[in-house]
């Protein structure tokens, strides 16, 4: 058996996977370790417009990232929810926003009180309790608080970017703290004889990459995991049946909106992504709902600004490799499965495997309870988030086109469905295993699709309906007037994009 | 939204001890009273015979007592309760003699690596780090001293906490009369029988005569189960087989010395012997394999080492490890009624305390109650496996060579989720958290850690900070600990404090 620690790490692939990965594993160098990232020159370097979700400002700082300095680097905007439109039914909009709705009372959630309120004949939008939601209407951005009791302390941000400026980025950073990049096209990967395991990967100009631990970030084709190691992928289509994307990015023609905005067509969806140069749209489809042509005819149709390059294809199947750590491969990024960015959560996926990773890094005995751990937490998460996202699909009135009758009338998963049934009955909603979406983002998309509780929890009964009257009357216009003493998000965005980084401070918890 | 659906309103719950008046509480104080009734049977059951006469809890009761305005400064002035920094452990491990498990952080992450791989690492190097030495509440309890933890983030004293040790009769006294304050009725009198209809129970029929009518029943009469087991698909299912202790002789004795703040859980080649002590009383419990003493045997060697009066006569009795589907029809059975545990890391109290209120975010909005059962019941079940997981792991970890009971529980367990955790603490020091699990993976750590296992390979993050920083980290971490708790007072004075109403909170 091999001992020892690992002192070869290769990455298989450049692109945001690869570079998050190699940004991360740039602290090994400093024991010796080598990190060496394979990528080919990229051919064409549009950049695709990427959304994220709060976690990434621990991933940035994780990796010692400066948050000033990314916004300024990779043209990011900053992003407090998603927007669906005509996902209910067309003509309809909701958000989901990174921050609470409302404020608790007595123990009990606040959505509870709203859902009393309205069976006593209110009608406050659910949407007006929440500061994040009616900031980003308003188009309106500033960091959170850092004072504890203020209102403007109570949400999250995350970012837009530009995600072929984003590698270049992380490329700089990794490769100024160790991480050697190396140019080539990986033509072959060597086993070794006797377990299987990669030994090394087989540049075109014939030069062979030796490793002890492979990271294979070569996209959907997983020419490591999938491809050597025959690793089988689990096809989740009959769930989310998207399997095409085709990406135009489009000027600008008004200030960037500090939200993604997922708009619901009659064979998929569109994304809008605002970046500070231009905008990111692109339309995820089913291929067997509509063709390649209309799909690009439609993205085309729907941009409100010049489009500023030539559409590209995607082709993917949702679901997950059956391991995204298979002897001494780990998988990240497409290479380890797909869903659909839906809920911006494709960067997420990544940093996430590679926290996991970090956590259990092996040795070159390669312990297999370190592989089991990591599969059994990346499927877990990957299937909490798939039922997140069919959410979406099987909530919904929509019956105009074949694509959402199918939707409709899909059978969902059983973690799903009870989910549903006892959101349903009374209004309640729980977190599970350290799931990604909190109670908020269940709520915001629950209620956002239509979903109706039948009853409310008995306890909020404690509050008589005139004293719910009374809060929610007084709430809903201090969160508004919160949200409007927020500075213009362009406005903010272009004081950030042209200071100087601010210093840190530190906390006894956090001492570094 | 429907107005018509008929919502239950008369809340009924049977058990005379503190799982009866915690609920009590409970639903008294969340319930709206101008709608809804709730009523308790006090009986003189033994519901509060798996927990003994003094109660361990974890830092969680704080919350309890928070969210339901329970005045904890009223309850140790008035004796129910005192202050607990964690628990000494003695005798399991061949490797370290005592280890304490304490509550609240010990040290802190470094580059975001968790304390207890740095101190891993720094072993590696030859270093002795003991992770007790970097936790205020071990500090404070090696030290006899006490003070409640500082609001702010920035002080080293934020990061510690407590938890009550409780004189179960009096804790239950002054539980029963807050519940009657705020609403309920109290009714003192004994179980004759239950009435059930269709899977579901109509009444209760006390033994005077009165008959108890209810919507949803509250089963908190302790292990037998009195209103559950009453119900067809509630049957208990036992898991007996998997512990070598069978048996607890159990006493309370007199004590006027200051209470120590901590328990002490004290492995012995018979079995195991836990002291809690109170404000002017110690419980200690005595747990055994009926295959090697008798009762008698066990009474004798609980008394050799007291000193002290008896409280009230020791009592002996049967342990049966089981659990049962908690939430059945209209009846929901929480404390021993829906689990037996072990009484090890305050298990059966704490899955009390989570069943009570996880049954407050539950309560049925309608009397069919299905959807709420089944999330009450899944989410519950994976807690009492979790905790039976825990209650294994000192058996399975233990390190008494050349004893029978304790040899015996060494064996690798047919549990795949516990083994699991065994796996990968021994092979990088990390712990896989599950739904349900109660402690925390630093808590699961440290328990490793007391019982001698060290993880085959050190952290990689940890081993990329240079040497020289940890360990001048180390060293000023633990001279801010010993500065900041040199100011504070003895736990005696802290209590004599806290009696004359001068105490901080």
């Amino acid at each position: 058996m091999r001992q020892g620690p690992i002192e070869r790490v290769v990455i298989a692939g450049g692109g945001t996977a690869g570079w998050m990965a190699a940004a991360a594993l740039a602290r090994l160098c400093a024991t010796g370790t080598s990190v060496t990232l394979i990528e080919s020159e990229e051919i064409g370097t549009i950049g695709v417009g990427e959304a994220t979700i709060p976690p990434i400002r621990t991933f940035s700082a994780m990796v010692g990232i400066d948050e000033t300095e990314f916004v300024r680097r990779t043209q990011a905007t900053f992003k407090l929810g998603i927007e669906f439109v005509d996902w209910t039914r067309l003509g309809h909009r909701y958000m989901h926003p990174f921050g609470p709705f409302g404020a608790d009372m007595e123990g009990v959630s606040f959505h509870q009180f709203w859902l009393k309120s309205r069976a006593a004949g209110e009608r406050h939008g659910f949407e007006d309790f929440n500061l994040c939601a009616v900031a980003a209407r308003l188009g309106r951005f500033q960091r959170p608080s850092p004072d504890p009791k203020s209102v403007l302390s109570k949400y999250k941000y995350a970012f837009h970017f530009d995600a072929s400026l984003y590698a270049a980025f992380l490329r700089d950073h990794a490769t100024a703290r160790g991480v050697v990049r190396r140019e080539g096209r990986i033509v072959d990967v060597a086993l070794r004889s006797e377990d299987g395991f990669v030994e090394a990967l087989q540049l075109e100009s014939g030069e062979r990459i030796e490793g002890d631990l492979f990271i294979d970030c070569s996209g959907s084709r997983a020419l490591l995991l999938g491809q050597a190691l025959g690793v089988g992928y689990e096809d989740w289509s009959r769930w989310l049946p998207c399997d095409r994307a085709v990406a135009v990015p489009a000027a600008a023609t008004e200030p960037p909106l500090p939200y993604t905005r997922a708009t619901a067509l009659p064979a998929g969806w569109q994304w809008r992504i605002p970046l500070q140069h231009r905008v990111g749209t692109g339309y995820v489809y089913s291929s067997a709902h509509i063709s390649d042509d209309e799909a690009a005819a439609t993205a085309f149709a729907r941009l409100n600004g010049e489009p500023l390059a030539e559409p590209r294809f995607l082709r993917f199947t949702a679901g997950r490799r059956d391991r995204v750590w298979e002897r001494n491969v780990v998988a990240l990024g497409l290479a380890s499965g797909f869903l659909e960015p839906l809920e911006s959560t494709s960067i997420h996926f990544v940093q996430a495997g590679i926290s996991k990773l970090l956590a259990l890094f092996p040795d070159r005995r390669f312990d297999p309870v370190l592989a089991d751990e990591y599969n059994r937490l990346t499927a877990l998460q990957l299937e909490q988030v798939r039922d997140f996202i069919i959410l979406h699909y099987k909530a919904t009135e929509r019956r105009d086109s074949e694509f959402w009758r199918a939707a409709a009338n899909m059978a969902v998963p059983d973690s799903l469905a009870r989910k549903i049934a006892l959101f349903r009955e009374n209004g309640r909603v729980f977190r599970h295993e350290d799931e990604l979406f909190s109670e908020a983002s269940w709520l915001a998309v629950l209620l956002g699709q239509g979903i109706v509780p039948r009853r409310w929890d008995p306890l909020a009964d404690a509050l008589p309906n005139e004293e719910v009257r009374a809060t929610l009357g007084r709430m809903a216009p201090f969160i508004r007037r919160a949200a409007e003493s927020m500075p213009a998000h362009q406005n903010y965005l272009a004081q950030v994009a042209g200071s100087r980084p601010a210093g840190v401070t530190t906390r006894w918890r956090s001492m570094s | 939204m429907t107005a018509e659906v008929r919502q239950p309103t008369r809340y009924v719950i049977a058990g005379g001890g503190i799982a009866g008046a915690m609920a009590g509480v409970a639903v008294a104080t969340r319930l709206p009273t101008g709608s809804h009734s709730v009523t308790v049977l006090r009986d003189g059951g033994d519901a509060d015979a798996s927990f003994g006469p003094v109660v361990a809890t974890r830092p969680g009761i704080r919350r309890f007592h928070a969210d339901l305005g329970v005045d904890e400064d009223a309850l140790i002035r008035g004796g129910a309760a005192s202050f607990t920094l964690g628990t000494a452990y003695s005798g399991w491990s061949a490797v370290r003699p005592t280890y304490f498990l304490p509550y609240g952080d010990a040290g802190a992450s470094i580059e975001g690596v968790p304390f207890h791989l740095l101190a891993a690492r720094l072993r590696t190097e030859g270093e002795k780090v003991a992770l007790a030495d970097y936790s205020i509440a071990a500090m404070l309890a090696q030290s006899g001293r006490f003070a409640r933890p500082s609001d702010d983030p920035r002080s080293v004293l934020s990061t510690f906490t407590y938890g009550l040790h409780l004189h179960a009769a009096a804790y239950a006294d002054a539980l029963f009369g807050l519940a009657r304050r705020r609403g309920a009725t109290i009714v003192r009198d004994a179980l004759g029988s239950v009435e059930v209809a269709n899977g579901r129970i109509e009444a209760l029929h006390l033994a005077r005569g009165e008959r108890l009518v209810g919507d949803v029943f509250i089963d908190a009469t302790g292990a037998r189960g009195a209103l559950a087991g009453s119900l067809r698909g509630a049957d208990l299912e036992s898991c007996a087989g998997l512990f070598p202790f069978d048996r607890t002789a159990s006493a309370a004795i007199r004590a006027s010395a200051p209470p120590a703040a901590y328990a002490h859980a004290a492995a012995r080649s018979e079995g195991w012997r836990l002291t809690i002590p109170a404000a002017g009383i110690v419980g200690e419990s005595f747990a055994y394999s009926s295959q090697l003493l008798s009762p008698d045997q066990a009474e004798r060697l609980l008394l050799a080492d007291c000193a002290g009066d008896l409280v009230s006569p020791p009592r002996d009795e049967a342990v049966k490890a089981g659990k049962r589907a908690p939430w059945n029809g209209n009846c929901v059975a929480i404390g021993a009624a829906a689990a037996v545990v072990e009484p090890l890391h305050s298990m059966p109290f704490s899955l009390l305390q989570n069943g009570v209120e996880r049954l407050l975010r539950l309560l049925p909005a309608s009397m069919e109650m299905q959807a709420e059962a089944n999330e009450y019941n899944r989410a519950t079940v994976e807690e009492i496996d979790r905790a039976r997981d825990l209650a294994l792991l000192p058996y399975r970890l233990n390190g008494r060579a050349g004893e029978q009971s304790w040899d015996g529980a060494r064996q690798p367990s047919r549990n795949e989720k516990l083994e699991r955790k065994i796996d990968l603490y021994r092979s990088r020091g990390r712990v896989p958290l599950l739904d349900g699990d109660l402690l925390d993976e630093a808590e699961w750590a440290a328990l490793f850690d007391g019982h001698g296992i060290t993880a085959a390979r050190t952290d990689a993050l940890a081993e990329a900070i240079p040497l020289e920083r940890l360990t001048s980290q180390l060293a000023r971490m633990r001279q801010v600990m010993i500065q900041a708790i040199s100011h504070l007072p003895s736990h005696g004075d802290y209590l004599r404090q806290l009696a004359r109403g001068a105490a901080a909170a």
